[in-house]
């Protein structure tokens, strides 16, 4: 009986030794990550000018996964040495970058890694110097406050210039656009009908343009053949093909054409003729015969530039024949 | 006259200093005569089946209740940010390092400890004790010795049982009933709880098993007065435990962490 009651007693306390430690070693392995079997790894060594919020076991990640832990940190020359430990099976790049980061606004620090593309790795102890500072808050902040005070400064500047008389003065242009306004209004409302008329005008001008051009399309009247009739195009066609034989013609020195533009004894007359030129405008130039007092002669310059006035009048009532060039245009347009 | 105020001043004063004494005097000798043959294994035994088997079940409600109502109020909180993800880490956290040890040591001042100054304290007005003494056997060794063994023993369990079923009950709210993220729940209670948390608060649990053994045990082994007497000693055993814990927790977390 007594000794039942002990069996039972050892039993049951066992019970709840056993399932105590199963628990401590069930959580022990699900929170401790590198845990009891602690991973093996190899030492980084980055150089932070800041290393706040850097703690020993702080995760060092490549895009968002885990890859090891900060191990250490001490301070050396000023700076931060942090000692990485990094997966044996992660291998990192010479020309990786390296950066510390923070999750969200009120997050917790990370050390960021960035690989590069050599084919090169880090081995043991080696040491990443490519480190991208990121501003911290402190920064942020100054520089939101020196931003905020320049702002500052300026709107007290630009309240300093507008004086009482400078806005009495935007108060009157205010007015005056006010009043300006009006008038057109006014303006407006009393030529209503007129403008109404043009504007309707006009939109007729247009659809009858879209029609004149619909007839253009279509080979309709003398302008739609001009555009549109393939005959035209193959006459120009034939006779450039019949220039051509022509100049080719002529390039061989045949026919009487030919013949002139290639025979050296006519050249040579050329060149004495301009030479004869030459010496008639040199004796020109100096006064000399009767063509020569003509173009010395101040009053005759005179009469001479009248004359061109004239002619300059007329060639601007050329130019007011204004429709032959819009014709121009339209066909240049289909061109 | 003013020789009777003074005294009047003086005596709680060194009543608090002869308390001490007393308490550390015991505990000297009970670990003393722990390591002395022979081990009464039996006595030991029994002890943790009282102490710990016996408590299990206000443990696991107590763990599993605070686990949940952490759960509950924390989410009221983190919603407010947008981040109920951390509720289980604070549930976790919370659990683990300060209310697993303290309210698992609390239960079982309340529980055990008053139930040991009671037994002494009977023994010790029905002369029991000084029966043993009589009989050459050491009153220390037989009835405290087996009952701080047992205490240092049993609370880390307790408490490793209460942390378990604390978190089980932070997640039944908050990801069942709260419909909080189970990813986020999850892996930030596993990235965010060290190990060193829950072992930090295994030996602050196996301390307050100590003292609350320690200081019980004494208040019932110095019991006088008779029944009114064993009564006192009871209240008594279980304040100065329960206060003594929680200040030694302040104490113990300040090291640790």
């Amino acid at each position: 009986m007594h000794r039942q009651q002990n069996i039972s007693t050892e039993m049951k306390v066992g019970i709840l030794v056993v399932v105590g430690i199963i628990i401590l070693f069930y959580m022990s392995f699900r929170v401790g990550k590198f845990g009891v079997f602690r991973e093996g790894g190899y030492d980084l060594v980055v150089f932070f000018d800041n290393a706040s919020g850097l703690d020993p076991k702080t995760p060092v990640q490549i895009a968002g996964v885990e890859i090891g832990k900060v191990k250490s940190i001490q301070l050396e020359g000023y700076r931060a040495k942090v000692n990485l430990l990094i997966k044996d099976k992660i291998k990192i790049p010479l020309d990786s970058k390296i950066a510390v980061k923070a999750q969200g606004v009120l997050g917790d620090k990370y050390i960021e890694v960035k690989p590069g593309g050599d084919k090169k790795y880090f081995d043991h102890g080696g040491t990443i110097k490519d480190v991208i500072t990121t501003p911290d808050f402190d920064q942020i902040f100054a520089t939101v406050n020196r931003a905020a005070k320049n702002f500052g400064d300026t709107l007290d500047e630009f309240s300093g210039i507008i004086g009482p008389k400078e806005k009495e003065n935007i108060k009157k242009s205010l007015d005056n656009i006010q009043t300006v306004s009006n008038d057109f209004k006014e303006v407006i409302r009393v030529n209503k009908e007129n403008i109404t008329l043009v504007v309707k005008n006009a939109s007729v001008i247009s659809g009858k343009l879209g029609s004149i051009v619909n007839d253009v399309e279509q080979g309709k009247g003398t302008l739609g053949l001009l555009v549109k009739d393939e005959t035209l195009y193959n006459d120009a066609k034939e006779t450039v093909a019949a220039l051509k034989t022509i100049s080719t013609d002529i390039e061989q020195g045949k026919g009487s054409l030919g013949k002139l533009a290639k025979d050296d004894a006519l050249y040579n007359d050329a060149r004495d003729t301009v030479k004869n030129i030459k010496d008639i405008t040199a004796g020109i130039q100096k006064g000399e015969g009767s063509f020569g007092k003509f173009t010395k002669d101040e009053g005759m310059y005179n009469e001479a530039q009248k004359t061109m006035k004239k002619i300059q009048k007329g060639a601007d009532g050329l130019t007011e024949m204004t429709p032959i060039t819009i014709l121009g245009t339209i066909i240049g347009t289909f061109f | 006259m003013f020789e009777n105020l003074l005294q009047r001043i003086i005596s709680p004063v060194e009543n608090i200093f002869r308390e001490f004494g007393s308490i550390g005097l015991m505990f000297y000798q009970s670990i003393y005569w722990m390591f002395r043959r022979p081990f009464k294994f039996d006595y030991i035994l029994k002890q943790m089946e009282f102490v710990g088997l016996n408590s299990v079940l206000v443990v696991v409600i107590t763990g599993v209740f605070t686990g949940m109502v952490l759960a509950l109020q924390s989410y009221h909180g983190f919603r407010k940010f947008g981040s109920e993800g951390l509720v289980g880490m604070t549930v976790a956290l919370s659990i683990t390092r300060e209310l697993g040890p303290v309210l698992t040591a609390l239960m079982v001042t309340g529980r055990a400890g008053s139930a040991m100054a009671a037994e002494l304290g009977t023994m010790r007005v029905t002369e029991q004790i000084d029966a043993l003494m009589v009989m050459a056997l050491n009153p220390i060794k037989y009835l405290v010795a087996p009952r701080i063994i047992a205490s240092f023993i049993m609370l880390p369990l307790l408490t490793i049982i209460a942390d378990f079923v604390g978190i089980v009950g932070g997640y039944i709210v908050g990801v069942k009933l709260l419909g909080i993220n189970e990813g986020a729940y999850i892996n930030k209670t596993i990235q965010y709880l060290d190990l060193d948390d829950i072992y930090n608060g295994l030996i602050k649990a196996a301390v307050f098993g100590v003292i609350l053994s320690v200081v019980s045990c004494y208040k019932g082994f110095y019991t006088s007065g008779g029944a009114e007497g064993v009564g006192r000693a009871t209240t008594e055993a279980v304040v100065v435990s329960s206060v003594s814990i929680l200040i030694s927790d302040y104490v113990l977390t300040s090291i640790m962490f």
